[in-house]
């Protein structure tokens, strides 16, 4: 294998149509393992299994052990395929050899992971000789088997969703929450953003219920390399957890290729340049993972592939026993490449292989996730990023340096979220009754003004026990664990129901006249009924699409923080947002061919955001250059927003943007970035904190942009409401530059 | 004022009133709705809908207490309301003859004989459960079973029933004569909805001496919940007590044991069980469309109600009352609660051929 990945290597530099495009090669050497030692030796039963399998405990799988064993709570951090899973289930088994009644939750993201490793549970079971009755419960678990799980079995792999409706069940549950010992929660790196505010009270309520029946479960995370493990833990769990970082597993020397099909001509376009790569090395024989942003990227990538044999798709939403045959063919060698969505980023056990990542996935985490699912204990491999022509992918492909040196994000999760932590308080009064002394460490010093609110809408009344859940729906169905949404509009093509989207997206991608795409078909509209929230379809062959006009407006309704930082005026406070979709131009291969006017009622979202007032010195510069205000400001803005998630892990449609020359509110030239979630989601909290930082890669990013008036790689916005207009490249890096001057007084710049 | 989460607060209940339990069906189309489909009618519901509106009009300003003639009770943990009315209702009296001659008549019920082996077992004489008392084979399982009837203990012996016939076995009313009518207790709840919410109405019937006494536990607040739980625990875990529901087996009994456990109030409620449901379902599955108990009642006791809520929308009628305070949307709760208990305790009695001098 390391003689393809030479010849490999050695075929990029050759090959004309590859060596323009590889911007840089970077090495990373191979690591020893590192083997460590326990302070008492495991069971027999898990020697035995340990033995049988070869392995021999890292140094971080004894540290993760040591931990649990002493009470704490874990989080493990070391990267993909560093035996993560032994370092919990080892010690897990251990506890439950030991306390012959004692019980574990295992929580994974998915149904197909949990899947996956309830096979590896099983096996540990079998052989160890410890008997856990490990079963898989969740929305596929057949309503015959349920009981029978509930009662006997000792180790339950299920999922956040099917623990949000279990809780309101728990005295059936009475025996697994009386002996519950360890909660794991694996992928955890998963929950963070609104995802890991949800995950957050979840698992305060399943705490909860285990502290009802005299338990109190140890907490062990699993996750990605974080830059914030301990904080992330603790923002997860509500308690302290040990980090466990420090890798001891072996790694094989790995090459990675940064592509850049934007360089020199340009002209080719990431997918076939992906492609490329692809069935160049199938053909030289390396099994390759190919990552894509998107589903509909994976698809189009394999169809375009589909002369050369081996080569499959994989992702979310197909059924599980094709996933589980694409995983075996992928490990005894009968596929040679699969084109994957982040679907694969999961610890499934694939063996190893060498990746293509088609786009920068969004984060650090996911890069190193991916590159990292590319790689073996011994021998080289490599990893080849292909760059897109966005403004945060061009950033790397002219920052080296900052690519290779960046470390892993942020994980944010926002426990204060008025939104969800009241849904999860609702659903928490309908499982036990709400002692507003009791319960003030689960949901924080607001608990006696969330259950007063409560009271006026008479969904919580107060009783001799505590507060009781006095709605007529059920609260678990109500408050759903995905997003703060459940405002959605259904989407028929005829009697068929075709997808469900929320209002926002409904009046932008739905509204009369707007063509649809679903699965590579077209779709015209052609009827919205607001009131009974659906959109009607019908199947239609066009090659235009549309594209929404709409116009935003922000109003602050209160300013929580302010600080002046160089003089620049910055604040962070409640706000709200109004959106307008006031009509769409039709468009035939990009250009405009025609334009409608839409009459929808105004959208309203009632968030957090940071504002800041441009000094009055900037504004003249740009006057005096003969630049135009409105144009930088946006400019200044869509790079603000473009450089964000990269520092408050999050995606660029969670957070949104308004510039303005004249706004009322402060009366002067202002940017506001806000978090596009009912009530804030703690982005815009987060950014205002790190303004400087943020401010300085958006500047570096504008101003070392090899274009004359702008380009997607800089200041144009893919979600922009007005059609990236106006925009003035030169006038965004006067005022950015400014601002990063004036801000880096609070610390350099990145 | 605004407080930073009386929005949030307003969000979840937007959200909780639109969430509904139940679909709306529109009968032009045919549409018979299964025992236990979540479908409303449509002109059930818009006339539900009507007399809500009628009744908050007709009740507005008007006290809980002036509305409701019941009385405060006193129970260990706080007090709640009752509600007392008195019907002409008889059932058998107590006949444990009868009932241990038809449970010891079926040699079914002893492990490893069925049809046939009864069929073979009666033409060589072993006419009785008794009988295999002496039987080598059948000796230790006859005997357990002889144990059981002796004791009269109908827990264990409905249970017995149960393990080798249908729930709807009809050998399980002729076990119900080892009790007194005295010794049943008719229930039927009324909640906010489909579990892990309040309970509002706890109903009971008892007959006695030529009447049928309904014992109505209205809830004046969702607070008063706990009260009534414990206020009715006792009669329902007195020794003898046998319960007749219809339904209860699936929903009103997990979900009192539910409600129990979110108060922390441990419980058995091992108590024997009639579930009216399924015997009725054997009797009359034929003969109506539905087997709920409005179609048994109009079908099999001639009754038609009046006014009536149908028993999805009851939540919506209590919240109407928890969020105005007018009693008004409660009135036809406590009457449709009523009837069905009465209803059941005449189905019930019916099932058994009370009356008519045997099955």
């Amino acid at each position: 294998m390391a003689t393809a990945v030479r010849d490999f290597l050695g075929l990029l530099a050759a090959d004309p149509g590859f060596r323009e495009q590889v911007v840089h090669i970077e090495p990373v050497p191979p690591r020893r393992a590192r083997y460590g030692d326990l302070s008492r030796p495991l069971p027999d039963g898990l020697r035995a299994y340990c033995d049988g399998k070869g392995v021999r405990l890292y140094t971080h799988q004894c540290a993760a052990i040591e931990h649990l064993r002493a009470g704490e709570n874990v989080i493990i951090t070391t990267p993909t395929a560093s035996g993560k899973t032994l370092a919990f289930l080892l010690p897990v088994f251990e506890r439950l050899a030991a306390d012959p009644a004692a019980t574990a939750l295992f929580l994974y993201p998915t149904k197909a992971l949990a899947n996956d490793q309830v096979k590896v549970v099983r096996e540990l079971e079998r052989s160890s000789g410890i008997g856990v009755d490990a079963a898989i419960y969740d929305g596929d678990t057949p309503a015959g088997r349920r009981p029978a799980i509930r009662e006997r079995s000792r180790v339950i792999l299920s999922n956040p969703h099917e623990l949000h409706r279990v809780l309101a069940w728990h005295v059936k549950w009475s025996r697994f929450f009386r002996n519950l010992r360890f909660v794991v929660v694996d992928e955890a790196h998963r929950y963070r953003g609104v995802a890991g505010s949800h995950m957050a009270m979840l698992l305060r309520r399943l705490a909860r219920i285990a502290g009802h029946y005299g338990a109190r479960p140890q907490f062990v995370l699993s996750s990605a390399t974080l830059a914030n493990p301990a904080e992330f833990a603790a923002r997860l769990t509500g308690e302290e957890a040990i980090p466990v970082g420090e890798d001891g597993s072996p790694a094989g020397a790995k090459t990675f290729v940064l592509c850049n099909p934007s360089a020199g001509g340009g002209g080719r376009s990431v997918h076939s340049v992906t492609k490329d790569l692809l069935l160049t090395l199938v053909e030289s024989g390396c099994r390759t993972l190919c990552f894509t942003v998107s589903r509909k990227l994976a698809e189009l990538i394999a169809i375009r592939s589909g002369s050369v044999p081996g080569i499959s798709t994989y992702r979310a939403g197909y059924l599980p026993k094709d996933r589980r045959a694409i995983e075996d063919a992928l490990k005894d060698g009968s596929l040679r490449g699969v084109v994957t969505t982040n679907a694969l980023e999961l610890g499934i056990d694939i063996g190893s292989l060498d990746g293509v990542i088609s786009g920068y996935p969004g984060t650090m985490i996911s890069v190193r996730q991916q590159a990292g699912r590319s790689g073996r204990r011994s021998g080289e491999s490599f990893a080849v990023l292909v760059a897109f022509e966005n403004p945060l992918d061009q950033y790397f492909m002219r920052h080296l340096q900052a690519f290779f040196s960046r470390p892993c994000e942020h994980a944010v999760v926002d426990t204060g979220n008025p939104y969800i932590l009241s849904g999860h308080l609702l659903c928490a009064a309908a499982e036990l009754p709400v002692d507003p002394e009791r319960d003030g460490r689960w949901f924080g010093a607001d608990l006696p003004e969330m259950l007063a609110a409560f009271e006026r809408v008479h969904l919580l009344r107060k009783a001799s026990r505590g507060w009781i859940y006095a709605g007529q729906g059920r609260a678990a169905d109500t408050v759903g664990l995905d997003a703060v949404s459940s405002d959605t509009f259904r989407v028929m093509h005829g009697a068929r129901l075709l997808e469900t989207m929320d209002r926002g997206q409904a009046y932008r991608e739905g509204h009369p006249g707007a063509v649809l795409l679903h699965r590579g078909e077209t779709y015209a509209v052609t009827g919205m009924d607001l009131d009974r929230q659906t959109i009607r379809v019908e199947e239609t062959d066009t090659d235009t699409y549309t594209q929404p006009l709409s116009t935003t407006d922000v109003a602050v309704v209160r300013e929580l923080r302010c600080r002046d930082i160089g003089g620049v005026q910055v604040s962070f406070g409640d706000v709200t947002v109004t959106e307008e979709v006031v009509g769409y131009t039709v468009r035939h291969y990009g250009r405009a061919v025609s334009y409608h006017r839409l009459d929808l009622p105004p959208l309203h979202l009632e968030t957090k955001a940071l504002w800041f007032i441009l000094p009055d010195r900037a504004a003249e510069a740009v006057a005096a250059g003969g630049r135009d205000l409105a144009g930088g400001l946006h400019g200044a803005e869509h790079a603000l927003i473009a450089v964000m998630p990269h520092h408050a892990v999050c995606d660029r449609r969670d957070i949104g943007g308004l510039s303005t020359p004249l706004h009322p509110a402060t009366g002067a030239p202002t940017i506001f970035v806000y978090d596009g979630y009912e009530g804030g989601i703690g982005l815009a909290e987060k950014a205002f904190d790190l303004l400087p930082a943020i401010t300085g890669t958006a500047h570096e990013l504008v101003r070392d942009c090899g274009c004359a008036a702008g380009c997607p790689a800089c200041i144009y916005s893919p979600k922009c409401g007005n059609q990236n207009q106006p925009l003035d490249r030169v006038a965004a890096v006067m005022i950015l530059g400014d601002l990063a001057g004036r801000l880096s007084v609070m610390g350099a710049p990145l | 004022m605004a407080h930073p989460f009386d929005q949030a607060g307003r969000l979840w209940r937007a959200r909780i009133d639109r969430a509904g339990e139940y679909d709306l069906a529109n009968e032009s189309e045919g549409f018979l709705p299964a025992p236990w489909s979540s479908f409303v009618p449509r002109s059930d519901y818009d006339r539900a809908r009507r007399l809500r509106d009628d009744l908050v009009a007709g009740y507005r300003g008007r006290a809980f207490e002036d509305v409701f003639c019941g009385r405060e009770v006193a129970c260990p943990s706080g007090t709640c309301f009752v509600l007392e009315s008195r019907s002409a209702m008889d059932l058998d009296g107590r006949d444990p003859a009868r009932a241990a001659a038809a449970v010891l008549g079926d040699l079914k019920l002893v492990r490893g004989i069925g049809e046939v082996t009864e069929r073979r077992l009666k033409g060589r004489g072993y006419r009785t459960v008794a009988d295999l008392a002496r039987h080598p084979l059948y000796r230790r399982e006859a005997v357990r079973l002889l144990d059981t009837v002796a004791q009269g203990n109908t827990c264990d012996l409905l249970e017995w029933i149960g393990r080798r016939h249908r729930r709807s076995d009809p050998l399980l009313l002729e076990a119900s004569r080892f009790h007194a009518p005295e010794d049943f207790v008719f229930l039927d709840i009324e909640t906010l909805g489909l579990f892990s919410r309040p309970i509002i109405l706890i109903g009971l019937a008892r007959v006695r001496g030529g009447s049928i006494a309904v014992r109505q536990y209205l809830l004046r607040s969702v607070v008063e919940e706990e009260a009534v739980l414990t206020a009715v625990l006792p009669g329902l875990e007195a020794e003898g007590t046998a319960l007749v529901t219809f339904n209860g087996r699936t929903f009103d009994l997990p979900y009192i044991r539910e409600r129990l456990a979110y108060y922390g109030i441990l419980a058995d409620l091992g108590m024997p069980h009639f579930d009216v449901l399924h015997f009725a379902r054997r009797r009359w599955r034929d003969s109506l469309a539905t087997c709920r108990l409005g179609a048994l009642e109009t079908g099999v006791l001639g009754v038609d109600r009046e006014n009536d809520v149908p028993g999805r929308m009851v939540p919506e009628f209590y919240d109407a009352y928890q969020r105005t305070g007018n009693p008004g949307p409660l009135v036809p709760v406590v009457e449709h609660n009523r009837q069905d208990l009465v209803s059941l305790a005449r189905l019930f009695a019916i099932l058994r051929g009370d009356g008519d001098g045997g099955a």
